[in-house]
């Protein structure tokens, strides 16, 4: 500290005082807000006691005795005392945080706030957080909460033979992740499964940006007639819920009496093909159909930001003797996909994640002799059969972890690249 | 140089036809087969009707109770979509308005949600919504929708805000004029754009959602029109006659909404994307 301008140690003291919280405000003479302080403290845990008590006993045991202690409950109350407790820390950091702050404006020897000015203090800096609060509060029950369920619960064994109340669950620590690459089962399943999801993800994808880009820059031809009514068709699909489509695309494939095979590919004279039998047929189907619902979505952005491209541009580049094919890839190509590459990047990974179509069209199936997932089955609808069909809670739990990694890697990715991060840097 | 008809735009405007009724076909059975009898469906699908059965129609608005059904979608929809853009506006302003590191933290947080896959968070969520009484109840299924909401309507928002300059916010402020009067008066309605595309957006996606819905609603009474609909495609008996009749009752709405709004879709689709 320098010696030479500071005098006083207020801002140290009152930091080191507010331990006790409260006590740093009250050395500061606020003592409203001291008090404030320390009835907030004194009801924290008047209010939490109980709960946090017997969440941190039930996260750290999961229970002693089967079927009076019920592990998994036990394991949603120590979650519940663990958010708990992260609130009380901030509240409790933010106090020692005021204590500094307004101690060191003592050492500066500036005057302090008054209450009242200290209400209304209270008011302007704290109506953002109002505000953001609710969307806050949504946030923590809805996904944050779920995701550290998820996370603990793929280092217990949960499963058929370890399920509550008649048995307790156990930490297990990474034996779920050990399984998974070094049972055979697991390590077979696991990497088959892992595989076609990245086919899936390429394939799929790829092949419906292209479809709606080409589609979008055809209809987007001046001189085109009926624009708006090919337009609109062309968006339908969109229009209605994916899961309907899927089951109608099921029934068009069924083997026996879908129209493919019975009327369409019958014209043509090839015979019946095993689209819901044969794994790589399943897989094939998918992805037509997977380009079938998702092209629009890529259409009508497309459509929208070749209607903002100036027709300057083209003007320029037609006086100065580019053809047709040069006007597409020096031109419409690199302002399309600058513009909606963020989007695109979002449905590669929308489609890693892509659990309707493949769960709805076939069932992740067919069935594959030794392994534990269906022929087209990608991480995301494994995990929902470990989880329905099989109860393997804790494997599915570890998936899950594995599946979110990689997610989130890319999506950070993508999004530090993306304006909205940038601008962000420069504010 | 003005455009001229040439025989590329000609050739160009066939594949268009082409496509067009290639992604037309899917539409074409549900709706012959929708007034077939569940044996002509089996004997062949891709036939011309030999009697209309419009009957279809009249038993599934009877079955699956359509008006109730259709009220619950629409209840949910809207009340969900105000939610959505008071909630989330809202907090896209202020945290653009407040930059700092507490801001940042905040919204990468709710990026980094947009990107949760529903499948991961749905089983824990289920069991703490019973464990608070959210199940099997509309206005339980309506917060949840706030939560998963709220990342994506915050995220255009936030960008779009951006773009809204400051000074008429600080003169309302200079005036007199309280933090909620210069959101309300003044912010709100200057977002208008992005909140036709924000209301599109969560309208598509919460009228058409399947899983949320019969992971939480459990009565019949509480149904909502996909629900309703899927409960003739059961695993091992599909009733592809009532099945297809309800689906076309079902879409309707949604079509005509779309076809409604479509430049504006097409529009905000853009604009949410770009910025």
């Amino acid at each position: 500290m320098d010696t030479k301008k500071m005098t006083s140690n207020h801002g140290r003291n009152a930091a080191l005082l507010s331990i006790l919280p409260g006590f740093g405000q009250f050395y500061n003479k606020q003592f409203v807000k001291g008090a404030i302080f320390l009835i907030l403290t004194v009801s924290f845990f008047a209010a939490f006691y109980d709960t946090l008590n017997w969440g941190f006993w039930g996260l750290i045991t999961l229970g002693e005795i089967p079927v009076l202690d019920h592990s998994i409950f036990l394991l949603i109350d120590g979650i519940i005392a663990l958010i708990v407790t992260a609130l009380g820390l901030i509240i409790y950091a933010f106090n020692i945080y005021d204590a500094y702050n307004n101690g060191k404006k003592r050492d500066l020897g500036l005057k302090l706030n008054s209450v009242r000015e200290q209400y209304h203090n209270l008011l302007d800096n704290g109506f953002p957080y109002l505000m953001i609060s609710p969307g806050f509060f949504l946030l923590v029950f809805v996904v944050i909460f779920p995701i550290l369920f998820v996370v603990l619960l793929a280092f217990t064994n949960y499963d058929l033979y370890h399920s509550p109340p008649a048995k307790l669950v156990d930490w297990v620590g990474i034996q779920n992740f050990i399984d998974i690459f070094k049972l055979d089962l697991w390590r077979k399943t696991f990497f088959g499964v892992m595989g076609w999801t990245i086919v899936w993800t390429f394939v799929a994808t790829t092949l419906q940006v292209a479809l709606g880009i080409f589609l979008a820059i055809l209809v987007n031809q001046k001189d085109l007639k009926g624009k708006a009514i090919i337009r609109t068709i062309l968006i339908l699909p969109w229009a209605v819920p994916a899961f309907i489509s899927i089951l109608i695309f099921s029934g068009m494939f069924n083997e026996t009496f879908g129209v493919i095979n019975k009327t369409i590919l019958d014209a043509i004279g090839i015979g019946p093909v095993p689209w819901m039998t044969e794994e790589n047929w399943t897989r094939l189907a998918l992805i037509f159909i997977q380009s079938w619902l998702g092209f629009p979505f890529i259409f009508a952005m497309t459509t929208g930001v070749l209607q903002s491209i100036p027709d300057e541009l083209y003007e320029a580049a037609t006086v100065d003797g580019a053809t047709i094919l040069q006007k597409f890839t020096k031109i419409t190509l690199p302002l399309v996909l600058f513009a909606t590459a963020p989007i695109i990047i979002t449905q590669y990974t929308f489609n890693f994640n892509n659990f309707n179509v493949i769960f709805l069209f076939n069932g992740g199936g067919p069935a594959i002799p030794g392994q534990n997932a269906g022929g087209s089955d990608i991480l995301i609808s494994w995990i929902y059969k470990l989880t329905m069909t099989s109860a393997q809670y804790g494997k599915a739990a570890a998936v899950t972890m594995i599946l979110s990694l990689i997610v989130i890697t890319v999506a950070l990715w993508q999004f530090r690249r993306t304006k909205s991060f940038q601008e962000e840097d420069l504010m | 140089m003005s455009p001229r008809y040439t025989k590329v735009t000609f050739l160009l405007e066939i594949i268009g036809i082409v496509l067009g009724i290639i992604f037309l076909i899917p539409f074409y059975f549900v709706i012959i087969n929708s007034v077939k009898g569940f044996a002509d469906i089996l004997i062949d699908a891709a036939a011309w009707p030999q009697e209309f059965l419009f009957s279809n129609y009249l038993k599934v608005w009877d079955i699956i109770n359509f008006p109730r059904a259709f009220w619950n979608s629409l209840i949910i929809t809207v009340i969900s979509n105000i939610g959505l853009v008071v909630i989330s506006s809202m907090a896209a302003w202020k945290m653009v308005r407040t930059p700092g590191k507490f801001s940042k933290i905040l919204f990468a947080l709710f990026v980094s949600a947009m990107v949760i896959p529903f499948q991961t968070v749905m089983i824990p969520l289920m069991k703490l919504g019973g464990t608070l009484n959210l199940t099997n109840s509309i206005p339980g299924l309506i917060i949840m929708y706030f939560g998963f909401g709220v990342p994506l309507s915050l995220f255009l928002y936030h960008g779009f805000i951006k773009t809204v300059p400051i000074e008429i916010e600080e003169s309302a402020r200079i005036d007199g004029c309280s933090q909620f009067g210069v959101f309300w008066r003044i912010v709100f309605p200057l977002l208008k754009p992005i909140t036709v595309t924000v209301v599109i957006l969560n309208t598509l996606w919460i009228w058409n959602d399947y899983l949320l819905p019969l992971l939480v609603l459990q009565d019949a009474e509480l149904r909502t029109i996909p629900l309703a609909t899927s409960s003739f495609f059961a695993q091992y008996t599909k009733q592809w006659d009532m099945g297809l009749a309800a689906l076309v009752m079902g879409i309707t709405p949604v079509v005509i909404f779309f076809l409604f709004l479509q430049r504006h879709i097409i529009k905000g689709i853009a604009q949410g994307s770009i910025k």
